[in-house]
């Protein structure tokens, strides 16, 4: 029933039911309840191997209610991936009941088509900027996030007027000669850094185009030829809701889109796809551009903790970091960004308690599981507001959407923002922060 | 039945709090071992209102109820294992007060022992037992548990630091037992309590003793080439005279799995490393890394590393901490096995280990706390193989038959369980066994509470065979079975003569006295019979690599202090009257002096007792082991039963090496309360003095320090630098709070002490009383009754929260304790009297615990022959 059993049962067998996923699974600490911690979910999933349940959803649930983290791996004595085992379970799931339509419309037809995807999304902001937003729910436009889309538009505050795309030309970034694609390029004062092909996530082009906007001046300030890579949604939802062919389908094209391309580095400022682009290889190992790629890609506080950035007088703000999953625990990315924070922003850092703990945003988990996100960033605020930082930073969107909303809702006057960002506004980059 | 249950529970908890899938009932069904069972259903409870509810309902129902925290355990103990429901304290998990001011932590049982430690941490406290599992595992679970963790080399097991509960009985009533302060009446319930292993009741609150954290903490690494070697270093580093906080061994396949998977940089080809942490205060830390290191250098050690600072600190730790996983590199799976054997048998023990393994072919590696003696065989195995899983139960009864052959117990640390029960016999004989199950009973007659835990099947328990005692009247035939001295008191030679003279008063409803020195025993009616233990007064066994030291009940303290002095260790138990005083008697009456601050009471120092029933039988519980969860911890029942329950024949004690250095600090001060401040900072100070005494003006006078003020005394213990730095901070303390100047007392140390202890120069004639209240009240309690009239000569530990008065007016006891009483109550105290009880003064436990008391009285003595200390008697029960 589920496919490649000889990957669950070495990962099962490995299980020794201590119990130490208990320690930082975030939503085992708010429900406390066995079947919503690894150990249970890996005991479960044993229950469907066995034949004992089946997979039907109100058995699985716990699988779904899973945020992905990875938490339980790092504290596992026997290191059971049970990120993994969580996405086949989901996958299996799928193979057997059908994900549903519109969910499957996304991740196949929306995602891989910016072209039908962009208009879309510009509807829906059109509607959040105007107050129309209730006319795009009567339209039935965001009904695939139903029953939560009350939810989803709470989260952010408001959608920006131009998406990062929009504004790549007002960044000064112009076409290069003897290209065959059409591309936008942008040159530094001295070309000094590496060539970098940066990629736009979903997130940062659709709701935070300020930080990509940063991260894109910065790399330039620090001498890299910037340019902007053509590519798609990097695969990580689909593959995080179980659909993996669609992920697959994502990353190849991807794949078509960039490799041809001169570039030394792939980078974005988005942690959750740089994580993602670096899981290629993985996730298309009959491909062998994918791990070509892979050793290509960087998250962008990777880079420019190594390339030289002048370190501006220190004004003495504080601040605190919060590592995203997919940048600290799977990437191994937690000194550079505290590291540019301090060094290149001259901010004093204050270190927060659980900081690589998940804050509940979690892709879109904040939407798909609102009830349960509320709760895990519940306690990820409390920690930030221990630590009494006058600024919140993290390096993903989803992260900074999720803990911005939650700064809103308990009226917190501390800004949630990106490193780069930070770093921007620092060294006198201006960022056009119509949000 | 199951529904009706459900919906009946469904009424009392919050919403989400009652499962009743099956796919979820599975995932409560098992711990961390190969046991599993299935609930009716599972509770999730956010109250003790909610527990209480849930097992009246239970109990109406018949239904058992099965206590689970993290379900960490490594025996079996929260595993349904005849369905029942399922009461998962997960949910109760606040920490609900941090009382600094007191030492106290009261918690509820579902929270995470490294949460405590954590949030205590930022308070500059610590809770001393540290499970491996520390980051999951539940104080709820630590005290069913009786968890250790390194640490408790040096500190102690959660028995050693617990001191009130509150309980849910079977039957949904709620029991409190002990409290914020110390020394309640009644029988030690909480030492059947804590290590019951959830079979007694659902405990729902715990209130713990935290400590001051230590001011420095050193880790060193000693690399071996042979286990032997290693071991010997363990022994040599303790008989040198260091308790270090930590000792942590491991074996060479253990290394090997720990380098391929973490690379600590343990030499591969190396037999054994071991792990030493020090800590406390930093005069004396060189000396004793220098003193650590030629022990090692004596057993050949091949490198000897002192970590620089916490970075290297933690890379130290970083092999030990990632040992449990890393034989993830050996096999898939593991199972963690828990024997304790006396520190002398680990080099045999660890070879024989290892032959199991190598015999039955399976790999076995070890990590250990080989301060104290207490193993965990890690074997390792892939689940998959059904023959392999099989073969990993036979090495684990293997393991546990060669401890108790080796004089060790079934279990250091991580219970019976389910899983150990059968070898329940190994360690215990049928009297035992049937004394553990009459316990059961008396907390749980319906057996409702985990069942199937801890003793093997009832009916299993082979039946006694019954005395030969001549016929005839206790005074016909009473000589006939032991000798009688000139007061016509029996003086029992031996074993059987104790247990004839039992029996024969048992049978002939024969009231009978025990007699030691006589410090302790009150006036008797003439028609009370005498025991004296006067000719049980050897020393039976001293292991002095071991610490411990084996002796009959009539022996002295002097007699054991002449013993233990040739290898330079004492027994750190200095009760009144120590010069006469027989252990039997010191461990009845639960005494202790001034020096429990620092080394705690009997019930921290014994580590078995064996006592004669008058139901004829001699029962022994305990062992020479430092760590020991086998059964039900019974001789703490006899530790303060002042003999009511049977005569207490033999003690196995722990000794300690002798410090290197003593002194005693006094100041004087006109008024108790001006010292407050000085004492809170004290106590709360990371300098560990063994002893901090209050005196008033008259017992000032009883220890030779003539003086009109009162007195504060301060012993201090240790290395002679520590001392020196101890009294240096002494000083800087005084000056701080405008006190004045130290005096160093050059009187000798111990006979000052002593003198300090008595607090009157004769046992007889005075009545004691002593009164307990929350640290913080100490001074205010002691000036309050120093005004009252008719007190005497009075001293208090502010560092114990207890106030001994001594009361001369026969005419005055009865008013002097009520008015006392009324006091103490307000401290959150209470008050009693030391051995003799002046007549009619007993002081009784209270509500529920009253009636286990009581339970258990007539369970060990159904014929009241032993005295009735508790005032049990005056209100009826029935005994049917």
């Amino acid at each position: 029933m589920i496919s490649d059993s000889e990957f669950i049962e070495a990962e099962l067998s490995r299980c020794n039911k201590c119990g130490y996923c208990m320690q930082s699974c975030p939503v085992y600490r708010v429900v406390r309840r066995e079947p919503s911690v690894a150990r249970g979910r890996i005991r479960t999933l044993r229950a469907v191997m066995d034949g004992d349940s089946d997979l039907s959803r109100p058995m699985i649930e716990p699988f779904f209610e899973c945020l992905l983290c990875g938490a339980c791996t790092v504290d596992c004595l026997g290191s059971v991936q049970t990120k993994e085992l969580m996405v086949r379970a989901r996958q299996a799931y799928h193979a057997q009941y059908g994900q549903p339509a519109i969910q499957r419309y996304i991740f196949r037809k929306l995602l891989p088509n910016p072209g039908r995807l962009t208009p879309l999304v510009r509807l829906t902001s059109l509607g959040k900027r105007t107050g129309l937003s209730s006319v795009a729910r009567r339209l039935g436009l965001l009904r695939w996030l139903s029953p939560t889309l009350d939810v989803a538009e709470g989260l952010v505050a408001t959608m920006p007027g131009a998406f990062l795309r929009d504004r790549l030309p007002r960044l000064g970034f112009t076409s290069p000669k003897n290209t065959d694609v059409k591309l936008l390029r942008l040159e530094p004062e001295q070309a000094t850094g590496p060539k970098v092909l940066y990629f736009i996530g979903c997130g940062t082009n659709f709701q935070l185009p300020q930080t990509g906007e940063a991260g894109i001046k910065l790399l330039q300030k620090a001498g890299c030829q910037v340019t902007v890579a053509p590519n798609n949604c990097c695969g990580l939802p689909p593959w995080s809701y179980g659909d993996t062919e669609a992920a697959r389908q994502l990353a190849r094209q991807n794949l078509d889109l960039m490799t041809s391309l001169d570039f030394d580095l792939l980078v974005t400022e988005c942690g959750s796809c740089s994580g993602f682009l670096k899981h290629y290889a993985e996730l298309l190992p009959e491909d062998q551009r994918a791990k070509a790629l892979t050793e290509r890609t960087r998250d962008i506080t990777e880079l420019l903790a190594e390339l030289s950035l002048p370190k501006p007088m220190s004004k003495g703000t504080t601040v605190t970091y919060h590592d995203p999953c997919h940048l600290g625990r799977e990437q191994e990315v937690t000194e550079q960004p505290r590291k540019l924070l301090v060094d290149v922003g001259g901010f004093e850092l204050i270190e927060l308690t659980e900081s690589n703990w998940c804050c509940g945003g979690a892709g879109s988990y904040n939407i798909s599981h609102p009830e349960m996100s509320q709760q895990v960033l519940a306690r990820k605020l409390d920690h930030i507001a221990e630590t009494g930082a006058e600024i919140v930073a993290t390096a993903c969107p989803a992260c900074i959407i999720q803990i911005g909303y939650g700064a809103r809702e308990r009226g917190w006057q501390r800004p949630v923002r990106h490193v780069v960002e930070l770093l921007a506004e620092r060294h006198g980059l201006s960022v056009d922060d119509h949000r | 039945m199951t529904s009706e249950l459900a919906s009946q529970l469904r009424d009392v908890m919050p919403a989400d709090g009652v499962l009743d899938d099956p796919l979820q009932l599975s995932l409560y069904g098992y711990d961390g071992t190969l046991y599993e069972g299935t609930p009716q259903l599972v509770v999730l409870p956010e109250t003790t209102e909610q527990v209480a509810a849930v097992a009246r309902a239970c109990y109406a129902a018949g239904v058992a109820v099965v206590p689970r925290g993290a379900a960490t355990s490594l025996s079996g103990g929260p595993v349904p294992v005849r369905g029942g429901v399922v009461v998962a304290f997960t949910r109760m998990d606040r920490i609900l007060e941090l009382d600094y001011e007191n030492h106290r932590a009261v918690v509820q049982p579902g929270v995470i022992n490294l949460d405590l430690q954590d949030t205590l941490a930022t308070g500059g406290y610590f809770y001393a037992p540290d499970p491996a599992s520390q980051c999951v595992c539940t104080l709820g679970g630590n005290v069913g548990e009786n968890s250790g963790g390194p640490h408790c080399l040096k500190y102690g097991v959660t028995a050693n630091h617990i001191i009130g509960v509150e309980m849910v009985l079977p039957d949904g009533r709620r029991m409190r037992i002990g409290g914020k302060s110390l020394d309640w009446p009644g029988y030690d319930l909480m030492g059947i309590i804590v290590g019951g292993e959830g079979t007694l009741g659902l405990v729902t609150e715990i209130t713990c003793r935290i400590m001051p954290m230590p001011e420095t903490v050193l880790t060193m690494l000693a690399i071996f080439d042979s286990l032997g070697t290693a071991s010997q270093a363990v022994s040599d580093i303790i008989a040198d005279g260091i308790i270090p906080a930590t000792l942590e061994m491991m074996d060479n396949a253990m290394i090997r799995a720990v380098e391929e998977g973490l690379q600590a940089g343990y030499p591969l080809d190396a037999a054994a490393v071991l792990l030493i942490e020090l800590d406390g205060l930093p005069a004396s830390m060189d000396r004793q890394i220098e003193q650590i290191k030629q022990a090692c250098q004596r057993s050949e050690v091949r490198d000897f590393q002192v970590a620089q600072n916490e970075e290297q600190r933690a890379l130290l730790w970083k092999g030990r901490k990632g040992a449990f996983g890393a034989v993830v590199n050996i096999a898939p799976s593991k199972i963690c096995t828990d024997i304790s054997v006396p520190r002398t048998a680990l080099p045999e023990v660890l070879a024989e280990v290892l032959a199991i393994g190598q015999k039955w072919g399976i790999p076995i590696a070890n990590v250990f706390h080989a301060g104290d003696g207490n193993l965990h065989p890690l074997v390792v195995y892939d689940p998959r193989d059904e023959d392999q899983a099989r073969r990993v139960v036979a090495i684990d009864e293997e393991i546990t038959r060669l401890a108790v052959a080796h004089g060790g117990v079934l279990t250091g640390e991580h219970g019976i369980g389910c899983a150990k029960r059968k070898y329940m016999p190994l360690m215990f004989g049928p009297a035992e066994l049937r004394l553990m199950w009459q316990i059961k009973e008396a907390f749980d007659p319906d057996l409702l509470c985990n069942p199937d835990k801890v003793l093997p099947d009832r009916d299993e328990i082979a039946e006694s065979e019954p005395l030969l005692l001549p016929e005839g009247s206790f005074s016909q035939v009473g000589s006939q079975v032991a000798a009688r001295n000139e007061h016509g008191w029996f003086e029992p030679i031996d074993e059987a003569a104790v247990q004839n003279i039992l029996a024969l008063a048992h049978r002939e409803r024969q009231r009978v006295v025990v007699r030691g020195a006589g410090t302790k025993l009150g006036p008797s009616g003439a028609d009370v019979a005498v025991i004296s233990t006067k000719c049980l007064n050897h020393i039976l066994a001293y292991d002095y690599e071991n610490l411990t030291i084996t002796v009959q009940g009539g022996v002295t303290l002097p007699q054991i202090e002449e013993a233990v002095a040739d290898h330079g260790q004492m027994l750190a138990l200095r009760p009144r009257f120590a010069q006469w005083a027989t252990v039997g008697g010191i461990l009845a009456a639960n005494e202790s002096g001034p020096h429990r601050l620092l080394y705690g009471g009997p019930r921290d120092l014994v580590t078995r007792i064996k006592a004669v029933l008058p139901g004829e039988e001699v029962v022994s519980f305990g062992s020479s082991c430092m760590k020991n969860v086998a059964g039900y911890a019974v001789e703490k029942l006899f530790i303060g039963s002042r003999d009511s329950l049977g005569v207490i024949l033999e003690v196995t004690l722990r000794t300690l090496p002798r410090p290197e250095a003593l002194r005693t600090m006094a100041l004087s001060v006109e008024d108790p309360m001006a010292a407050t401040p000085l004492l809170a900072e004290l106590v709360a100070s990371p300098l560990r003095p063994a002893a901090v005494e209050l005196l008033n003006p008259l017992a000032g006078e009883t220890f030779r320090e003539p003086n009109r003020h009162w007195s504060l005394l301060v012993g201090l213990e240790g290395f002679t630098e520590d001392v020196e730095q101890m009294t240096g901070r002494l000083a800087a303390m005084a000056a701080e709070h405008d006190l004045g100047d130290w005096r160093e007392l050059d009187r000798d140390y111990l006979t000052l002490w002593s003198d300090v202890t008595n607090l009157v120069a004769q046992p007889a004639g005075t009545a004691i009383l002593k009164a307990s209240c929350q640290l913080s009240a100490t001074t205010t309690l002691t000036a309050e009754l120093n005004a009252l009239d008719s007190a005497g000569a009075l001293r208090a530990a502010p560092g114990l929260g207890l106030v001994h008065c001594a009361v001369s007016s026969k005419q005055e006891l009865r008013n002097y304790q009520s008015q006392a009483q009324a006091l103490a109550e307000k401290y959150g105290g209470t008050t009693g009297w030391l051995a003799p009880t002046p007549q009619g003064l007993a002081t009784s436990p209270q509500g529920i615990s009253r009636e286990i008391c009581r339970r258990l009285k007539y369970a060990l003595d159904p014929h009241n022959i032993l005295p009735d200390v508790l005032g049990l008697e005056d209100s009826s029960i029935s005994h049917d």
